[in-house]
Formats: structure tokens, C-alpha cells, sequence
């Protein structure tokens, strides 16, 4: 479970000050696929860079299972993604001079699996997201709805407990993004935590939980 | 793929290397020349000395040894400058007429040379005299003259061998003709250009005044400031390349810090040195592969290289902290 407590996000710059993020209260527990919306800037992902331990919060708190993440250092810190957090990003962030297989393998290797370990996740990961016939591809072969289910096998390989995606679907067509959702939706089923930040309203109607951002504080939640 | 990145950026470095070697290279050669005045006091010319560089390619030698050019130098004395051996000078010629006291020099005693015993010719202030014994380099040589009192202390107080075999004296060296009779330098000096154009020699002149820059600063000045113009560059090149370097990882660096890598800057910053260290030694190797003449004065260039990456190496390091700025 994760707790959100009054969180705060300042940008200071020498001119102003921007606040991203003012006093954000949620709780998110296993099974949640939460979608936050809202528009260009209001802070979505802001929100889950702090969640991913990516960015510094002003003030106020988040623990994960009762973990205050805030107060971690940075070799924490380090732990706490490398552990329990899986991250997806619009643009893939697919390493171009690695195979599918390669990138896959990358967490698995920071995690210090063993080599069999590793190729038999690898496969079933593949296997799960129906791309086993790419695995000596090379990202610059595949489209964009296949590198995102790249993507996503790279997220869960290591099986985290809180899956972060950050417009997942941002640069896929109608079709490949349904069936990434349906994908996220699916892990989320399996009793992890799925946070989607997404502008597409469309697609949040598959997430059993959607809070919205406005100006950086939390308009709506349901 | 990896493979070919790796490859482009290893030819990237070799390239950058070996012009930074062959840079050094010329630089040292000029540097070696400024030395080369600087060791005279800056005054290389005057009614009883001429200073000059003979210019030739590698490889020619001079041979002396015959009656007529030994003739030539009737009355002075030739002196070597070995930018190699620093300080170390040699005794090419030196006739009775030119040394103030001696026991034995006369021109057939120029025979002496050519049979590589030990003597040496001091300057009228250095702390030997006549008949002497000094030690050099593990060998015993034996004063056998003492010069007249030159305008230049570096001459005043030098010790000079008679190292060399008149027969084998490179053309690519720095020389001083001296004499305490002004009318020899000028004959001999004018001989000596005549004899050496029919071999397509030329000798160039040392005169501070008419170098570059003389009129606004000291060379002993120059040399600092261009030692430490050259360590500059080299670090800003260095810096830059780093930069370059890391916006090329940034994808890399990213990727592995979402995915909670714990040592992405030590991995970053082996990957930055490995390449260099890499590089460094596989440039050296390709460079003595191609330099055929490989001597004793290159083994500088690469202290010298080695101290300036070292440096801009170490420099950097306080840098790599802030990556994660450059992400």
C-alpha cells in the first residue's frame, strides 16, 4: 500500500516559484489501477517521478508499506526501484544497441540473477506478451506498440509490486493502445499497484480508480 | 551493434591521440629550439660566437673528418647542443688558436677525436682546469683546454665532451662556433655556409632579435605561458569531449537509473577513462609503428602526454558528480 500525505512539489528558479504539486493525499493499495488525469502541466508526472523515487517532494510524505520513501538516500533510493518499482515511459527508453532479449535481461542482471534464471524469465515475459518471435530484434525493428510491450516485459521481469507508466499509450495508435491497457489492466488484476498518468480520458475508464490534477492539487478522485 | 559504437568511438580517440602526439611532437621540437636560445642566455650572436641550427633531414651527417672541412674551422671552436641530452654539449672542432690555455691542441690533434678518446673543453669560469679529471655519465674525460671568456655564461661556465666521432655528426642539431679571435667566426662562419650549401644544407641563425615576440616578452616567459596554453587546451578539449561524451549516454544513464542501478556513475566514469586508457595506449603503439626513427627525444612526448591527460583526467573527475544534471 502506498500512502500519500500532504505532499508538496516547489520549482524554484531564480525568478519564481512554480508549485507542481500542493498537499496530495491519496492511498493506493495492491490491485489499484489508478489512473491520474488532467491536463498538460498540472503535475502528473511530476507525481510519478516522486513516486519513483526519480525527484525530491518539498514537503509532506509517501511511504510504501509503512517505508517513509522520502527520507530514503539516494543508495535507498536506488533500492527501493531496483526492488519494487517497474517503470514505463511513452517513449519506451529501450536501449537501441541491445536486442529485445538484452533489454529485457538489463533489470535482471542489476538485480544479479542468475544467468538461467534470467533467460527463463526473459522468455516467459516474451512469451506473455506475444513477442517471441522478436527476441533478437533490435528496437529500431519493431513498432511502436511492439517496443511498448518491450517495454512493459523490461517493467515486470523483475516483478515489482508497483508498476509506474507514464503515457504508456501516448505514442501508439487506437488498436496497440487498447491492448496495452488491457495489458496494465491485467497486471494490476494479479494484486499490483498499476499507476497510469494519462490525458486520454478514453482509455481511464478501464482503471478501476482515477484521481485528476488541476494546477497541481487534487480536483477529483473516485 | 555495440561492437560497431565501441569500434567508431575507439578510432575516434586513436585519431584524437595521434594528432595530439604528432602536436606535441612539433611543439617539442619548437620548445627544444627555445630551450635551445634560452641555454645561451638569449644572446646567441655576437662578434665572438655565432649560435645557429643546422636544417637538414634526418639522417644527413656533416663528416667533418676530411683536411678541407677541418681546414674551415681554422682557429675556432665548434660546439654541439644536444637538445636531447639537455645540457650535455660536445666538442665538434676545437683548434689550438681558439683555446686560451692548452697543453696539446693543434689541428692535427683533431685525430684525437676521430680515435673517441675523452677530453673536454671547459669555459673560462667553470671549476675545472687544465688537466682535470671530470666525470660524466660514467666516463672520465680529461681537460684539455680551457675556452676564452664568451659574452654567454652557458659557454662560461659549460663543460664539453668530445663525445663524438667527426664523421657521424648529425645534421639536425644546434651548434655554437666560437673563437676569441672575432675575423675567425666570420671567415670560418662564411666558409662553413659555402661547404654546407654544396651539400644542400642550411644553416639557420639564432638571433633573439629578430625572434617573434622579442620586443614584448622574455622567452623564459613564453615557454610558460605556451607549456601552460597547451595544458589549457588539452583540458578544455578533454572537458568538451566529456560532454559530448555523456549526452551520447544519456539515454544509457537514464535507463539504468529508472531501473535502479546503483553504480551508474562508477560504471559511467570507468566506461570514460577505459576509453581514453584504451586509446592512449593503442594510438602509442600505432604512433612508434609509424615513426621508423624512433629515438630517445619521443620518450619526452610521452611523459609529456601523459602528464597533460593525467591532469585533464583528474580534472574532470570533480565533473562526473554532476551528471545526473546532464541527464
Amino acid at each position: 500500500m502506498i500512502n500519500i500525505n500532504d505532499l508538496s512539489k516547489v520549482y524554484k528558479t531564480y525568478h519564481n516559484e512554480v508549485t507542481a504539486l500542493d498537499n496530495i493525499n491519496i492511498t493506493i493499495r495492491e490491485g489499484d489501477f489508478l489512473a491520474v488525469v488532467g491536463k498538460s502541466g498540472c503535475g502528473k508526472t511530476t507525481l510519478l517521478n516522486i513516486l519513483a523515487g526519480l525527484l525530491q517532494a518539498t514537503s509532506g510524505s509517501f511511504d510504501y508499506k509503512g517505508i517513509s520513501v522520502v527520507d530514503m538516500n539516494k543508495r535507498s533510493l536506488d533500492q527501493y526501484r531496483r526492488e519494487h518499482v517497474g517503470i514505463i515511459l511513452q517513449n519506451f527508453s529501450l536501449l537501441n544497441d541491445r536486442n529485445v532479449y538484452e533489454n529485457i535481461e538489463l533489470p535482471l542482471k542489476i538485480r544479479q540473477y542468475e544467468k538461467r534464471k534470467r533467460n527463463d524469465l526473459v522468455w516467459e515475459y516474451l512469451e506473455k506478451m506475444d513477442m517471441l518471435d522478436k527476441i533478437n530484434a533490435y528496437p529500431r525493428q519493431l513498432s511502436g506498440g511492439q517496443k511498448q510491450r518491450i517495454a512493459i516485459a523490461r517493467a515486470l521481469a523483475s516483478a515489482p509490486d508497483i508498476i509506474l507508466a507514464d503515457e504508456p499509450t501516448g505514442s501508439l495508435d487506437e488498436s496497440n493502445a487498447g491492448q496495452i491497457i488491457d495489458i496494465l489492466g491485467e497486471i494490476a488484476n494479479n494484486g499490483k499497484i498499476v499507476i497510469m498518468v494519462t490525458h486520454n480520458m478514453d482509455l481511464v475508464s478501464k482503471c478501476n480508480r482515477i484521481v485528476k490534477l488541476v494546477d497541481g492539487k487534487l480536483a477529483e478522485r473516485s | 551493434m555495440r561492437l560497431l559504437r565501441k569500434s567508431i568511438a575507439y578510432i575516434i580517440f586513436i585519431v584524437f591521440f595521434t594528432a595530439f602526439f604528432l602536436l606535441n611532437d612539433v611543439l617539442n621540437n619548437y620548445i627544444m629550439k627555445l630551450e635551445l636560445i634560452n641555454s645561451y642566455n638569449n644572446t646567441p650572436y655576437n662578434d665572438h660566437a655565432i649560435t645557429f641550427l643546422i636544417e637538414s633531414y634526418e639522417g644527413t651527417t656533416l663528416e667533418l673528418s676530411g683536411i678541407e672541412s677541418l681546414q674551415l674551422l681554422e682557429g675556432c671552436v665548434l660546439l654541439k647542443y644536444n637538445p636531447q641530452k639537455n645540457t650535455m654539449h660536445e666538442v665538434i672542432y676545437c683548434d689550438k688558436e681558439a683555446i686560451e690555455i692548452t697543453d696539446s691542441y693543434i689541428s692535427e690533434d683533431q685525430w684525437t677525436f676521430l680515435s673517441g678518446e675523452k677530453i673536454a673543453v671547459v669555459g673560462c669560469s667553470s671549476s675545472y682546469s687544465l688537466g682535470e679529471n671530470v666525470y660524466n655519465d660514467g666516463f672520465t674525460y680529461i681537460v684539455s683546454g680551457v675556452l676564452e671568456e664568451h659574452i654567454s655564461d652557458a659557454v662560461n661556465y659549460g663543460i664539453f665532451y668530445s663525445n663524438c666521432d667527426l664523421r657521424e655528426i648529425d645534421a639536425q642539431s644546434g651548434y655554437v662556433l666560437t673563437s676569441n679571435n672575432p675575423e675567425h667566426v666570420k671567415r670560418a662562419y662564411k666558409e662553413l655556409i659555402t661547404w654546407l650549401e654544396e651539400k644542400n644544407i642550411a644553416i639557420k641563425e639564432i638571433d633573439i632579435r629578430n625572434a617573434e615576440f622579442s620586443d614584448f616578452i622574455e622567452y623564459n616567459r613564453m615557454l610558460d605561458y605556451l607549456m601552460v596554453c597547451i595544458v589549457i587546451f588539452y583540458v578544455i578539449f578533454i572537458y568538451l569531449v566529456r560532454l559530448i561524451w555523456l549526452r551520447i549516454k544519456r539515454e544509457e544513464i537514464f535507463v539504468l537509473t529508472i531501473l535502479g542501478y546503483k553504480y551508474v556513475k562508477e560504471k559511467l566514469y570507468l566506461q570514460y577513462i577505459s576509453l581514453w586508457g584504451i586509446s592512449f595506449i593503442l594510438s602509442s603503439i600505432f604512433f612508434l609503428l609509424m615513426n621508423k626513427n624512433f629515438y630517445y627525444g619521443y620518450l619526452s612526448v610521452f611523459r609529456l602526454s601523459a602528464a597533460v591527460l593525467l591532469i585533464a583526467l583528474l580534472s574532470t573527475f570533480k565533473m562526473y558528480r554532476n551528471a545526473k544534471y546532464l541527464m
